[in-house]
């Protein structure tokens, strides 16, 4: 076990010890005039606002929705639940071209009501473009925070003679605070990370930046040294979200079972709260179907448009499948050495796989690069490169459900099995993999779907003229053709989709 | 040993541990310290001692769960542990049985009872593991799957699986703790009758001194990682070497006395000892061995306390003059004696003077 192991997580560290040296190739004055031109400056304001502006309208959509879902006697809730998630399964840069669709002299709006309105762009373009697919990530920290509160604490609260509005604000909030950050970490990493947003919307984030510098192929230097600030400025949020959780308790300290939580009646309030759901459901939701249904019933697709999409299915899936396979089969040594081995050793490279999952995927591609022309040229421009960097990316989010299970799996079943004389794989293959076969299936379904829609690895890793439905989506977007686009992005749409509710129901059926 | 009573033919050991220690990370206290014990062939043995004393860990060293820092285990002849030679637990023919039963739970009762029986075409394999439910009473539930079963019936499962490969030793980690009080008894009796019948040698790890002495051939009082004392359940109980040892198996009134040979002088008047003691003696008496003699002559004590537990009564007294001592004295069911009585006790039988062991265990005495 050990050894499997600690091969998947070193291989994170690897194209990254590449990217540096490939940034810092040159003398270190070069370094330094480079670093400390003021286009590096102007990326990094425009990141960190990006960043700033999308957490901002992230919050304002996500908390009063989360609170309205479990607090309030709004009806169907739990279909609000569920509508409010969807959006999880779609890709921030098909949600960027339902935006783009809306302007323009051909766009939507134009269409319905005669006036041209400019195509949404640039940053107020990126933070909605952001803001609409990320949001869930908060919605559901929040929600399982409110959930999880002990309605006695703020009972006990207003006895001690606290206004129901100093309850929100010394007893609530503060026990919101942890399920804030880490949505709010979430959200970062995913803005950071973001490539197709950010280049449709054409607003000079670093990825963008990165990928404009890399392609234009003079300077390849400032592209590495971009990608290590990067990764850098994840590094540091990650870290600042850390410090900032601290180490303080927040689970109930109490024994004895925690009552339900009490619902707040809308009453005067009610039309508004509708208003509210339904404005944020539609933009989220209702914007992406409708546009990508009205292209497809507009411009209806040629069979031969049809059958391309196909082609570009069987493409993706061929390096999606293969990369989901290997992600689990990595995916179980590291988990079974996080729950159940306790040594230092074990946590770091656990810390290891997640560090994959925050590498900002274009910094990763170009570690990639880099490392493949340095030591294996012949693996440059494969789907072998290609498989490798999915799997270093998506690696946590397949140890997460994997190590939960085993955290349940009692270890004395492996034991009992060793004492009737089964030798340690055997055990573990016999007795404890039966009972985590599930959330193995689904984590490996999980990274074939976030593999299926992957955008910026594919995008600089892939050979040459293989177009996965991703890179379809977005180079026709890019070019402005956005009827052509329609259907390879309502592809990935259905397919994530579909995705999404099987795993919901499956998980649900445990 | 003093309090051991030796078996008539005690044949040769199967379980031989020898100066075992097991420490946990860098901890200056031991699990096990420097432990030897023999096991014979077909005996029950009962490990005992308070939580955290080390027994669990002594019994996941023999299973070969935990490698030993230092010393040696042998099972039936063969050194499964040493400082050279390690055998992985698959390859000791033990049996092992879970405080929490670790049944497979994806495995019906029949496919767990034969999953560790490894030779013979599967039909045979699953016809043994039959024969074994028929022995532990389960043939009908052989269907059903583990969460089907109450406590007590999983419990058999797990004690079923452990005996079906037919191991040289069967180890019992407080098996019995999860079954309710009403259960445990009878569970208890049954275990032990299969375990009798079919001759197994059995180790059991309990913390509970009545389910040692109920259950036990001999007991092993087990103390900070080392023995305390180890042998039959009346000759611990009736013999204890230590304070420790008299005050754990039940309650005792422990007395300071001066011994004078064969009898010591105590604020209760000259007591009989069990073996010659000199000077300054710690006496243990237990509580029935005391009565009160309302008519006759001895210390006088009151009564401060008075508890039915229905088939008995238990006085808690104090002895009247000069010395604060506190008595428990116990009677049957049927004392007229109450709360603020002054009378007279007498000592029934010979005390058990008690060895001190100052310099083995002084830091945890306190």
């Amino acid at each position: 076990m050990l050894i499997p192991a600690i091969v998947a997580g070193i291989g994170t560290l690897v194209p990254i010890v590449y990217l540096a040296l490939r940034a810092f190739d040159g003398d270190l004055a070069t370094v330094q005039r480079l670093v400390l031109r003021e286009r590096t400056w102007t990326l990094l304001v425009n990141t960190l606002s990006l960043t700033g502006g999308v957490l901002a309208l992230t919050t304002v959509m996500a908390v009063p929705l989360a609170w309205l879902t479990v607090r309030s006697d709004l009806p169907w809730r739990r279909w609000v639940t569920i509508l409010s998630v969807v959006p999880l399964a779609i890709p921030g840069y098909v949600v960027a071209y339902a935006l783009i669709s809306l302007g323009g002299s051909n766009g939507f709006v134009t269409q319905l009501t005669g006036t041209i309105v400019p195509r949404p762009s640039g940053y107020w373009g990126a933070v909605a473009a952001l803001a609409l697919y990320t949001y869930p990530y908060l919605f559901l920290n929040v929600r399982a925070a409110l959930l999880g509160l002990d309605p006695s604490l703020e009972e006990s609260a207003r006895s001690l003679g606290h206004s129901s509005r100093a309850v929100v604000t010394r007893v609530i909030l503060p026990q919101l605070r942890p399920a804030l950050l880490a949505g709010w970490l979430v959200i970062s990493l995913y803005v950071l990370g973001d490539f197709g947003v950010v280049a449709l919307m054409r607003f000079e984030a670093f990825s963008y930046a990165i990928y404009l510098q890399y392609s234009s192929a003079f300077d390849r230097t400032y592209a590495a040294l971009l990608s290590l600030l990067l990764l850098g400025l994840t590094l540091l949020i990650v870290a600042t979200e850390g410090r900032l959780l601290g180490r303080r308790r927040y689970a109930r300290t109490g024994s004895g079972s925690q009552r339900a939580v009490v619902i707040t009646k809308l009453k005067g309030w009610a039309p508004l709260a509708y208003a509210y759901v339904a404005l944020v459901l539609l933009a989220a939701l209702g914007l992406p179907f409708l546009v990508l249904g009205s292209w497809i019933l507009l411009a209806p697709p040629s069979l031969a448009a049809w059958q391309s999409v196909g082609e570009a299915f069987v493409r993706t899936a061929s390096v999606a499948a293969p990369a989901a396979i290997v992600t689990a089969l990595a995916a179980m040594p590291i988990a079974y050495l996080a729950a159940r081995v306790r040594l230092r050793g074990s946590r770091v490279i656990e810390r290891l796989a997640y560090l994959g999952y925050a590498i900002p995927p274009v910094s990763l591609a170009l570690a990639l690069v880099f490392f493949s022309l340095r030591t294996v040229p012949w693996l440059y421009q494969t789907t072998t490169i290609l498989i490798v960097a999915y799997v270093i990316s998506f690696l946590a989010l397949a140890i997460g459900p994997i190590r939960s299970a085993l955290m349940q799996v009692p270890p004395r079943l492996e034991e009992a099995a060793r004492s009737l004389g089964r030798v340690p794989f055997v055990a573990f293959f016999q007795t404890t993999f039966p009972l985590i076969r599930r959330p193995v299936i689904a984590g490996t379904a999980l990274v074939l779907m976030v593999a299926m829609k992957e955008l910026p690895l594919t995008f600089l890793l892939a050979p040459t003229g293989f177009t996965t439905l991703a890179v379809r989506v977005f180079t026709r977007t890019s070019e402005g053709m956005m009827a052509e686009a329609a259907p390879f992005a309502l592809a990935i749409v259905l397919f994530s989709s579909l995705f999404v509710g099987l795993l919901v129901s499956y998980e649900g059926r445990r | 040993m003093d309090g051991e009573v030796t078996l008539p033919h005690r044949p040769k050991p199967v379980l031989e541990l020898r100066a075992v220690s097991k420490r946990y990370g860098r901890s200056d206290h031991a699990a096990v310290e420097q432990l030897d014990l023999d096991v014979a062939s077909g005996e029950i043995l009962c490990l005992l001692g308070p939580s955290g004393c080390g027994k669990t860990t002594l019994l996941r060293l023999i299973a070969g769960f935990e490698m030993p820092d230092a010393g040696s285990v042998r099972i039936a002849g063969r050194t499964v542990a040493d400082a050279g030679t390690w055998v992985e637990p698959e390859n000791r023919r033990l049996g092992f049985v879970f405080q929490d039963y670790a049944l497979f739970p994806h495995l019906t009762v029949r496919q767990n009872v034969a999953f560790g029986l490894r030779e013979g075409t599967k039909v045979a394999r699953l016809a043994q593991a039959d024969a074994v439910l028929d022995l532990v009473g389960l043939t009908i539930f052989a269907g059903r799957y583990p969460h089907q079963l109450s406590g007590g019936q999983q419990q058999r499962v797990a004690l079923a699986r452990a005996l079906a490969p037919a191991p040289t030793v069967i180890l019992l980690d407080e098996p019995f703790s999860n079954l309710d009080a009403a259960l445990r008894g009878s569970t208890r009796a049954e275990v032990r009758q299969i375990l009798k019948r079919t001759g197994t040698t059995a180790i059991l790890v309990t913390h509970d001194q009545e389910e040692a002495m109920t259950f036990a051939d001999r007991i092993a009082l087990m103390r900070s990682g080392r023995l305390e004392q180890v042998g039959t359940p009346e000759g611990v109980y009736g013999r204890p070497e230590t304070a420790f040892v008299a005050s754990f198996l039940g309650r005792t009134n422990l007395i300071r006395g001066d011994g004078q040979g064969s009898a010591a002088r105590t604020p209760l008047g000259d007591l009989a000892l069990t073996r010659p003691a000199h000077g300054q003696v710690m006496l243990s008496v237990r509580p029935e061995a005391i009565a009160f003699s309302p008519n006759g002559s001895g210390a006088e004590v009151r009564v401060l306390q008075r508890e039915f537990k229905g088939h008995d009564l238990t006085y808690t007294c104090q002895l009247s003059d000069g010395e604060r001592l506190r008595l428990i004295v116990q009677t049957g069911p049927e004392c007229s004696v109450q709360v603020g009585d002054v009378l007279p006790v007498h000592v029934r039988g010979a005390a058990v003077p008690l060895e001190s062991r100052s310099g083995q265990h002084a830091a945890k005495r306190a």
